[in-house]
């Protein structure tokens, strides 16, 4: 029973992690999701959602405020709904991450892990993860929790304009711009600090399973 | 013998107006301490004896149940998601609108999560996980494929850094290694939310105006829940609401004791009425029963709460029970009045009495100190209460009733009193005598298989129980929080804070090094949030030189990666200003976003004379299987010591229950050898017989119904002990007595039994382990004991008056 007590006072510290700043009297008013379009929101989202898995081929650009320049890479993408992504990056330098509900690791060439984050820092990460692959999936509820979505176009050439609607969020992203047809084609992530990071995916096709080498990445996570 | 004189009126009165006097100081005292804040102790964990050698670490679990004994949380759980939120919304403004909370948290105001890295960044330069600090060390990974992951990483954290600050990511892989959240919660719509299956819950988190051990707080805070849930319930029928916090276990712990205090209390003193109407058939001693009764209550009240300062629950319900013999006294003193047979002198009667009531109240005493030996603080204020209890009816029995009860009987209950002793008389043949060894051989041979069967239990639930409603919310609380924590931690000292920083780390390492079954899977601690300064500055060291050795190489490294160059020069500035100095204690307790985890630091402690620090490491995961190994870890790091309280009251139980047998085996001696000086050796042994074959009677019956011997047990067989004896003395001492009625002192001796089974038989049905063992274990022993106490009557002494 002291055990029970004891962990009760625990929870309860726990729960203060997040709400650090209860003190500040003030409460904010939450302004209510407006979600434009939500007939093609939906109609773009069970299409996304067809596919059980897509691999695709990407070219990231970033255009960061510390570099000179845009910082362009490339590389190939596998993101499998059940599973994860594998994002493997082929230039400017080879790198792979895995990144699963588990949190995010690298594997070097000899398909060796390095670098796999502690178990106590996988939990943002872990978060993006989600929101992640809710956004390739086409998770419409996971969307909707934390964006306020608006749709422009057809089911088969759209836009979607996503907008933090959870201020926790909005501290760092200001927001997203996706754009696609049967799949993703483009992703657009505005930082709250002024950089972008600008996704294209090409070649991108559905698959129904992953090749064994992949399985391993996700699986033996 | 001599006639003892009658009393003068004047003197009558004095004693009367003295006794008067006693009664209104006792009595004006407790209804002052009941006005004004309630006396009543309703943290249950004070019921727990000090078990820590270490003061500090006794400390410490104070600390920890402190730290957030004045929260509240709720959960407001619906299919719905929406519902759900909303209705935890208008749960958490009802609750506010009811003023009953010092503040409520349903919508989180926004936190600024880079609070948290702006304390660290200063110090930025001697804080790196240990991973990186290895590798830049080893070079096991170059600087350039670390500056390559930072920049096309996929994935940020929440608490990313800045590029231009942190150009390695150093700084925010410190950050991600920080235990701020290890939980199910996700923050939607500023709220704490939790998903499990297709349910949404929504933490409502509240803290207390005041204690939450005063019952005005726990009256306020319940009505103000029931009334929200009242509210919800109809406005969201499909919403629940789990509950838990200090204040409600101790709220449903007073409530439940204060009901059982009415009904023992009610109970048992109805029962002793009728009794003692129906035997003495005099409204007039019923009364001065319970004056002399009351009396020994309200003293032992008063005088407990003097002296302990709180009451607590398990003494309070224990009190009531108290009544069944305090009036064993006044019972033996109104048998020898009804059993006058000549003219009624009532100092001669109190005379006469006075050695039966004395050889009772020395074996009741005996029995009552070994409780006050035992260093449980429970079982100090019972003895404690129970010793000025019967004390002061012995004392008003002797010097209160003689003066109220001047004029002889009017009628005694002579058929009674006959029949019982024709009664005692075919007893004693039975039984007595020769017979007895008789007796005492069967019993013992019947008893034999049950004391084989005897098990025992030493866990901490005897002491305190919890309402299992209220555990039952609470575990879908932390079930839908996620988080799996112990009442298990270490507790790590040392001099300076530096010392117990740098043993904190130690013992960090230790635990990260178990795997397997003894894994901890990860713990809390301070040094997590501020390493020590030996670290800090060791991590420095590995920069100056491993990374800082060649500033115009790394510069370059930097430019080639593509930063601008402002900002690299920046950087490289920033880590040329940035002092030594390490990041402290002080400055992170100064951050506002530390206040959770501030528990982790306990800060200065004085022990044993030594002036020190000291800080709380509180490992993920115990288990049988890796208690072991933990404690093992503690002894390898000097100044850290592992704490599990409810181990080591139960560790504490079972060796106080060892010892109690030895006590009992004493006091047994004790009692024997006192009697044996006052009835000859012959008389002495047959007085305790009775006794000795309760005990063992009681624990055979313990061993058949398999219940497991406790700790309440055993020292109920000490009170066993002392009341039980009492019956063979009083028998014994009215065959001693010239004149006496035996009928009538039987009648008596059956009647302060029943008395006393009566009110220790009721505690057997409360709801306290504890009081429940105490109450099963007398109630058995004594009315064995009275079956059998003449068996201590001397033979051929056999006289019908």
């Amino acid at each position: 029973m002291v055990t029970l007590t004891l962990r009760a006072a625990l929870i309860a510290a726990m729960l203060a992690v997040v709400s650090v700043s209860s003190y500040a009297a003030t409460q904010q008013t939450q302004s209510q999701a407006q979600n434009g379009n939500p007939a093609l929101v939906s109609q773009v989202a069970s299409r996304l959602a067809q596919a059980k898995g897509v691999r695709a081929q990407f070219t990231q650009t970033q255009t960061l405020s510390a570099m000179k320049q845009p910082l362009v890479s490339t590389g190939t993408l596998v993101f499998f709904r059940e599973r994860g992504v594998i994002w493997r990056v082929d230039t400017p330098y080879k790198a792979t991450y895995v990144i699963t509900d588990a949190g995010v690791s690298e594997v070097d060439a000899n398909g060796k892990r390095v670098n796999t984050k502690s178990a106590q820092g996988v939990r943002g990460v872990a978060q993006v993860s989600k929101m992640m692959r809710a956004m390739l999936g086409g998770d419409l509820s996971a969307l909707y929790s934390q964006f306020d979505v608006d749709a422009q176009g057809t089911p088969s050439q759209w836009k979607l304009e996503l907008k933090p609607n959870q201020p926790q969020l909005a501290q760092s992203i200001k927001g997203l711009q996706m754009t696609g047809g049967e799949f993703l084609q483009t992703l657009r992530i505005t930082l709250a600090n002024g950089d972008v990071t600008q996704i294209e995916f090409a070649k991108s096709e559905a698959i129904n399973d992953l090749a064994p080498g992949e399985r391993t990445l996700l699986g033996a996570q | 013998m001599l006639m003892a004189r009658q009393w003068t009126k004047t003197q009558l009165w004095g004693i009367r107006a003295t006794w008067l006097v006693l009664a209104l100081v006792a009595s004006l005292y407790c209804v002052f301490r009941f006005i004004g804040p309630s006396p009543l102790e309703t943290n249950l964990l004070a019921l727990l004896p000090a078990t820590e050698a270490d003061p500090v670490a006794e400390k410490a679990v104070d600390t920890l149940a402190n730290a957030l004994g004045d929260r509240t949380v709720f959960l407001v759980t619906s299919k719905d998601d929406t519902r759900a939120k909303a209705a935890a919304k208008q749960f958490g403004a009802a609750l506010q609108k009811s003023g009953a909370f010092a503040s409520v948290t349903a919508e989180l105001p926004p936190f600024d999560m880079s609070q948290i890295g702006g304390l660290y960044m200063p110090y930025r330069f001697g804080l790196l996980t240990r991973e990186d600090r290895d590798a830049v060390a080893n070079n096991t990974a170059s600087l350039h494929d670390a500056l390559m992951q930072r920049i096309y990483n996929p994935v940020r954290g929440p608490l990313a850094t800045q590029l231009a600050d942190d150009p390695f990511g150093w700084l925010e892989h410190f950050l991600s290694g920080l235990p701020l959240a290890t939980s199910n919660l996700d923050l939607e719509d500023n709220m704490l939310v939790a998903h499990r299956g297709d349910l949404t819950s929504v933490l409502v988190v509240t803290t207390l105006p005041g204690s939450a051990y005063e019952s005005q707080t726990q009256r306020a805070v319940l009505s103000a829940v029931e009334q929200a849930q009242a509210t919800l319930n109809s406005s969201y029928p499909d919403a629940s609401v789990a509950r838990t916090g200090a204040v409600f276990y101790a709220e449903s712990a007073r409530t439940a004791s204060e009901r059982e205090v009415h009904v023992i209390g009610i109970a048992s003193a109805c029962g002793i009425a009728l009794l003692m109407l129906w035997v003495f058939r005099s409204p007039r001693l019923l009364l001065f029963g319970f004056v002399s009764t009351a009396l020994g209550i309200v003293c032992a009240l008063a005088v407990t709460m003097l002296v302990f300062g709180k009451l607590h629950l398990l003494t309070l319900v224990f009190g009531a029970s108290l009544i069944g013999e305090a009036v064993d006294y006044s019972i033996q003193y109104f048998v020898v009045y009804l059993g006058a047979q000549r003219g009624w002198n009532a100092r001669q009667g109190a005379r006469s009495v006075r050695p039966a009531l004395t050889v009772a109240l020395a074996t009741s005493l005996l029995g009552y100190a070994i409780l006050a030996w035992v260093p449980f603080p429970a079982l100090k204020q019972i003895a404690c209460f129970a010793i000025v209890g019967i004390c002061t009816a012995f004392a008003s029995v002797l010097w209160l009733l003689p003066v109220l009860l001047v004029k002889g009987p009017k009628h005694a209950q002579r058929r009674l009193f006959m029949r019982a002793a024709t009664l005692l008389e075919r007893w004693h043949v039975a039984i007595g005598g020769r017979r007895a060894w008789i007796v005492a051989g069967v019993l013992v041979l019947i008893a034999i298989p049950g004391w084989l069967r005897l098990t025992s239990d030493d866990d901490i639930h005897l002491l305190i129980q919890r309402d299992p409603a209220l555990v039952a919310q609470e575990d879908q609380v932390r079930n839908a929080i996620g988080v799996d924590n112990t009442a298990q931690f270490f507790v790590v000292r040392g001099q300076s804070q530096e010392a117990v920083l740098q043993r904190a780390e130690a013992l960090g390492a230790k635990l990260d090094a178990l795997s397997g079954a003894q894994a901890v899977n990860g713990w809390q601690s301070v040094t997590q949030f501020v390493p020590s300064a030996q670290r800090q500055a060791d991590t420095r060291n590995v920069l100056v030189q491993h990374v800082f050795n060649d500033p115009a190489a790394l510069r370059s490294m930097l430019l080639q990666a593509g930063f601008r160059d402002e900002i690299a020069d920046a950087w490289l500035a920033a880590y040329a200003k940035s002092n030594a100095a390490p990041l402290t204690v002080e400055r992170w307790l100064a951050a506002p976003w530390s206040q959770p985890y501030r528990h982790l630091w306990l800060g200065a402690v004085d022990a044993r004379g030594e002036h020190g620090h000291a800080a709380i490491v509180i490992p993920q995961r115990v288990t049988p299987q890796n208690v072991a190994a933990l404690i093992g870890a503690a002894h390898s790091v000097d100044g850290v010591v592992f704490v599990d309280k409810a181990a080591s009251v139960s560790k504490l139980f079972g060796a106080y229950r060892l010892d109690s047998g030895i006590w009992l085996a004493g006091a047994l001696l004790l009692v024997l050898v006192l009697l044996m000086v006052r009835y000859t050796p012959r008389g002495g042994i047959a007085t305790t017989l009775p006794v000795l074959l309760a005990i063992g009677v009681t624990l055979a019956a313990f061993g058949y119904a398999r219940v497991p011997l406790n700790l309440f047990n055993c020292l109920a067989l000490m009170l066993v002990l002392g009341v039980g004896a009492n019956y063979a003395v009083f028998l014994r001492e009215g065959c001693l007595r010239d004149h006496a009625d035996l009928g009538a002192v039987w009648t008596g001796v059956l009647l302060s039994a029943a008395t006393t089974l009566l009110s220790f038989g009721m505690l057997a049905l409360s709801a306290m382990p504890a009081l429940k063992s105490f109450g099963a274990t007398l109630a058995l022993g004594i009315l064995v004991s009275v079956l059998l106490a003449p068996i201590g009557m001397p033979p051929g002494r056999r006289r019908v008056a």
